[in-house]
């Protein structure tokens, strides 16, 4: 059972609060018709699916009901941090994970 | 055999009680363990294998036993799989062993006896795969001859509790490293748990009488120390700490009543309760197992660890009467002695070593060193190669030494000491691997962090030690805490009783075993190696050792040694198998704690709840909310109650609460845009005062959730959801407008419980509310089919929004929930005069199925479009923002003209009701493929016939085409397929 740091309500409380919603950072894409059926359904399905330190978005749903993005280690299960959906948008090692992560969908939406 | 009272005993001579055997009426005392109880009775056979049905006693002392299973009670007092080592008896109790199946009186398995040399390892992998059709047959079989409890199907009569705790230091365990952890913790001002399993504290400390301490012995100490730590530390006892978690959760179960007569437990506790500690620092002084081996014949009743013997001898007076205590070790040496001391007149001791001293220097303090008793026979250089029966238990163990030469000696007892097992399994359960010890032959924990431990676990397993490493362990945390200077604590010298290792004797012909409880013996583990699975995973689950109840607490590390030797490995280069969580099983109740039957699940009601409630209705759970299902008047059943309320919303009036549906509070400059992201038709120019329909689509392209939107003002929308989709979609909602649109000024509100909804229906209800409302116009002129006004029915503001579920005329008022009631029944009287009729979500059901209007959910399964739907209308090509979904119904699959689509059928018969969810093929031939499956379907009153919704192939297509219905145990159902339109395909009664 983890405890989970709310960005939000600034405490750390019980992982029972929160929902997991998704791997973090998956961007839509801006013109999906654009996309070619393989394109789109990576934006739709496709996860990196890493081993180690991953970013995930989860939701504070008995709490504040916001989003937030978890840092965590899913081999040993460690949260390194959370942050807001804002602090997520400034943060760079944030900003990499996602670059791979969105690197078809970049293509197609330049 | 009993003896005359002993200074240590825990049974109280005054208290005697009686208990039941299997039916039969037996005396103990209070205090006893089962375990004990059944010894002094002389029941050597308590259970019956697992494979291959042989007789088993009791072998161990502690919650590692593999063979004494039993059940408790009956009824809603059941406890299945009890390990009659860990039950405390009392007066009355109940008992059963909980071997299989008897029929005519006969253990099953006894008869297939004949087949034992038919099941080696991974038997039932390779019996069960072939032929198919036995499979069922043969799992029934085998699962009536485990000896495994059968469960009762009475609810349990008890109830449970749950407690989130938090403080400084828990330690778990209260032996003696426990209380010197906890007797050093006790005067910082610390928030302490202690939490052991037994009802009494101080662990094995009968194994190693130390006369060291302060003078005292052992006891003497503990008592010292429980006095010491008392009101200081809270003490939690018949707790087992069974699972530890991340941030160190401990959970553990506090058997509160177990140990009570069930007249004496008190109605107002629960039985056990449930604890959640989240602590600060950690420290585990669990101890360790003693170990046995495996030998010809070592699951004979009567072969137990020198442990259980050691136990039953010191805390309940039981002593064997011919016994040999077979050690490798010097710790089997004290049993022995206190054996002698007690006045057994026929002990032999039996060590593996041909000099008992060897590797002497290690144990430094002398008062410690093994020393023979007098009048004790030793055998030194000889290990077990065969025990041999009679009447089923033990009779005589042949010993053999390295010449080959054997002994035989005949005995009532064998008591094996081959080491022992720290119980590292909680600190492995954060996904730690315990290391081997090659120099104390055994698994040791690894830990770090705030996580400590003490005593026999850290291969401390003599009390002197034991003690300063719970002290060291208390100071560790200190430390950790930042209460204590960081000075480097240097380690306690081990001490391994001069072991040698020993395991398996794979010499002599017949079965070792390995693990008793799954019958699994050293040469199913051979077999299982030379079919090639070499992952000790894999091992365990071809071979089960390790499975069970117990989790092979008395096999695992014979089977690691095994593996090892048997490939030539290490045993560091074999790992281990992992441990999870419980440590020891936990029942059910406790771990549901509270939250079960009218605790599991919160029941929602609508404010006009009483007023149904008065009619007294058929009830349904939707998505948590009580709605009622139909309103039977007099001696109707379900179908005339359908039939008639049908019939009045049709051709009268009849009125639906429909408080339960989800609503959302859309709002902001950006709520037009919003909608025009989520749902999939346009939201740009739908005026205020206008409703709309519309469905929600995620990013596959599926349908998930739909329901009308009203627009209140260009900036205020008034969004409804299905009753059981309504939190999804809020967070669905959220989820977007937070993470992706961060831009869009919109703001939503869940309202659902904030409105209550009373549907009006049928060509009456204009009149009705008419009656009631004297500001709005409810002329077809004025007041159009999608339209909604504000205004005052009976006093009180309103909404009044003209949509409709049954495509007959139809309002839906609107109002503060707490007026909900109040309205309800004021619909209800003004529709008197038309007879007016009360509904449910069945007639609802009805209503809408004959129109062909879908439920999300039931006509859908998250693999349903609205082309599949029919519902294309709904899909406008021309919108700015390419909605939820929108791309996915582009791709290749969906233009598929295979796809299952939404079709009507009518049964051949039309007094037959296709059963909803029944699978749909296209000939009676038996290799006919399925074609779909039926998702609504009812008896119309209205059509006169039954009708229903299906999924089918390609449906859309095949209209006219007849497909048969397969239900289980009936004749097939012929039916036609049809459009799913089956009333008023003209939408002529919506206007009334
Ligand atoms: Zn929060």
């Amino acid at each position: 059972m983890l405890l989970i740091h709310c960005p939000y309500c600034g405490e750390k409380r019980e992982e029972e609060e929160f929902t997991y919603d998704n791997e973090a950072g998956i961007v839509r894409p801006t013109d999906p018709e654009d996309l070619t059926d393989e394109e789109w359904g990576d934006y739709v399905f496709g996860r990196q699916n890493l081993c180690g330190p991953i970013y995930e978005s989860w939701v504070h749903t008995a709490g504040c009901r916001k989003f937030l993005i978890v840092k965590r280690d899913n081999s040993n299960n460690k949260i390194d941090k959370t942050m807001t959906v804002q602090e997520a948008s400034a943060d760079k090692n944030y900003q990499e994970f996602n670059s791979t992560a969105n690197s078809n969908i970049k293509k197609t939406n330049k | 055999m009993r003896l005359a009272k002993n200074p240590t005993e825990l049974i109280q001579r005054d208290k005697p009680i009686h208990f039941y055997w299997n039916g039969k009426k037996l005396p103990a005392y209070a205090g006893d363990m089962l375990s004990s109880a059944l010894l002094a009775n002389g029941v050597s056979h308590v259970g019956s294998s697992f494979k291959y049905g042989r007789k088993r006693g009791i072998f161990s002392a502690w919650s590692d036993e593999p063979n004494a299973l039993v059940t408790l009670e009956d009824g809603g007092l059941i406890t299945p799989n009890a390990r009659a080592t860990e039950v405390e008896v009392y007066d009355g109790m109940r008992v059963r062993a909980a071997w299989g199946k008897k029929i005519f009186g006969i253990d099953l398995k006894e008869l297939f006896m004949p087949m034992h040399r038919a099941m080696p390892a991974g038997f039932y992998y390779k019996t069960f795969q072939k032929p198919q059709f036995l499979s069922s047959f043969y799992e029934n079989i085998i699962r009536g001859f485990a000896g495994f409890s059968t469960s009762s199907t009475e609810g349990d009569s008890e109830f449970y509790e749950e407690v989130h705790e938090h403080c400084d230091v828990l330690i778990v365990g209260g032996g003696v490293a426990g209380l010197a952890a906890a007797r050093t913790l006790s005067d910082k001002g610390l928030d302490i748990i202690l939490a052991d399993d037994r009802p009494w504290l101080g662990g094995q400390w009968y194994l190693n009488d130390a006369k060291d301490i302060d003078a005292k012995t052992t006891q003497n100490w503990i008592e010292d120390s429980v006095k010491v730590i008392k009101g200081k530390v809270k003490i939690l006892q018949r707790t087992t700490c069974y699972g530890l978690y991340e941030e160190n959760l401990m959970l553990a179960a506090e058997r509160l009543q177990d140990h009570l007569t069930p007249d004496a437990r008190q109605a107002n506790l629960p039985r056990q309760r449930h604890h959640k500690i989240r602590a600060k620092e950690i420290i585990v002084a669990a101890g360790a197992y003693e170990r046995g081996m495996s030998f010809v014949n070592n699951d004979l009743p009567g072969i137990m660890l020198a442990n259980a013997v050691h136990a039953n001898l010191k805390l309940f007076s039981i002593m064997p009467n011919r016994i040999v205590v077979f050690v490798n070790n010097d710790s089997g040496y004290s049993l022995a002695r206190d054996l002698q001391q007690e006045g057994c007149k026929d002990i032999t001791l039996v060590d593996a070593r041909s000099n008992q001293n060897l590797g002497q220097d290690l144990s430094e303090d002398k008062s410690q060193q093994p020393s023979l008793p007098e009048g004790v026979e030793l055998l030194s250089g000889y290990v077990p190669l065969k025990a041999k029966s009679k009447q089923g238990r033990l009779h005589s163990i042949i010993m053999q030494n390295a010449d080959g030469k054997n002994h035989e000696l005949t005995c009532d007892v064998l008591a094996l000491s081959c080491g022992y097992d720290p119980v590292v399994h909680l600190t492995c359960h954060k996904n730690n691997r315990p290391q081997w010890s090659p120099e104390l032959a055994c698994l040791l924990p690894t830990t770090k962090g705030s996580l400590h431990v003490a005593g026999a676990m850290t291969g401390h397993f003599r009390t002197t030690t034991a003690i300063q490493s719970g002290e060291q362990a208390a100071i560790a945390a200190l430390q950790s805490m930042g209460l204590a200077k960081d000075e480097k604590i240097s380690p306690i010298k081990h001490d391994n009783f001069n072991v040698l290792p020993l395991f398996v004797n794979e010499k002599g012909k017949g079965k070792k075993f390995v693990d008793l409880q799954n019958d699994v013996t050293s040469t199913d583990i051979e077999l299982a190696l030379r079919e090639n699975y070499r992952s000790i995973e894999h091992v365990k689950r071809y071979t089960a050792v390790g499975f069970g109840t117990d989790q092979g607490k008395t096999s695992n590390v014979i089977a690691l040694n095994h593996v090892a030797k048997t490939l030539g490995l290490k045993l560091d280069e074999i790992g281990t198998t992992t441990y999870r969580p419980p440590y020891t099983p936990v029942t059910f109740g406790t771990l549901a704690g509270p939250h079960a039957s009218d605790f599991y699940e919160p029941y929602r009601y609508t404010p006009m709840n009483a007023s149904h409630a008065k009619e007294d209705p058929e009830w349904e759970v939707v998505g948590q909310w009580m709605r009622p299902r139909h309103f039977p008047r007099g001696s109707e059943n379900m179908q005339d109650a359908l039939d008639r309320e049908c019939m009045a919303a049709r051709n009268s009036v009849a009125v639906m609460d429909a408080s339960t549906l989800g609503k959302i509070d859309v709002r902001g400059p950006d709520a037009r845009e919003f909608l025009n992201r989520v749902y999939t038709n346009s939201w740009t120019k739908l005026a205020p005062g206008k409703c709309r329909y519309g469905i929600m689509l995620n990013e596959n392209g599926m349908v998930f959730d739909d329901g009308v939107t009203a627009c209140i003002s260009d900036e205020e929308f008034y969004l409804t959801t299905t009753t059981g989709g309504a939190a999804g979609v809020y967070t669905w909602l959220e989820n977007w407008l937070q993470t992706e649109w961060p831009e869009l000024k919109v703001y939503l509100s869940s309202v659902t419980d904030n409105w209550a909804t009373t549907a009006v229906v049928g060509p009456k209800s204009r009149e009705v509310l008419q009656s009631i409302c004297k500001d709005i116009d409810f002329s077809q002129e004025k007041f159009e089919f999608m339209d909604w006004y504000e205004g005052t029915i009976c006093g009180v503001p309103a909404r009044v929004m003209r949509i409709s579920f049954s495509g007959e005329l139809a309002y839906e008022i609107n109002v503060q929930a707490n007026y909900g009631k109040y309205i309800w029944d004021s619909v209800c009287a003004a529709g008197e005069k038309f007879n007016i009729a009360r509904y449910g979500t069945e007639t609802m059901h009805v209503l809408r199925a004959e129109k062909g209007f879908i439920i999300v959910g039931q006509d859908t399964d998250g693999f349903v479009t609205p082309m599949d739907l029919q519902m294309g209308w709904i899909l406008p090509k021309k919108k700015p923002y390419s909605y939820l979904g929108k791309r996915s119904l582009t791709r290749t699959e969906m233009l598929s003209e295979s796809r299952p689509q939404l079709v009507g059928l009518l049964p051949k018969d039309e007094k037959v009701v296709l059963p909803e969810g029944c699978q749909l093929v296209d000939s009676l031939k038996t290799s006919s493929d399925m074609q779909g499956h039926v998702t609504s379907s009812y008896y119309s009153a209205n059509l006169g016939r039954s009708f229903a919704m299906a999924l089918v192939k390609g449906g859309i297509k095949r209209y006219g085409e007849t497909i048969y219905g397969i239900t289980r145990g009936g004749d097939p159902i012929a039916a036609e397929i049809t459009e799913p339109f089956f009333y008023d395909k003209q939408n002529e009664k919506k206007d009334g």
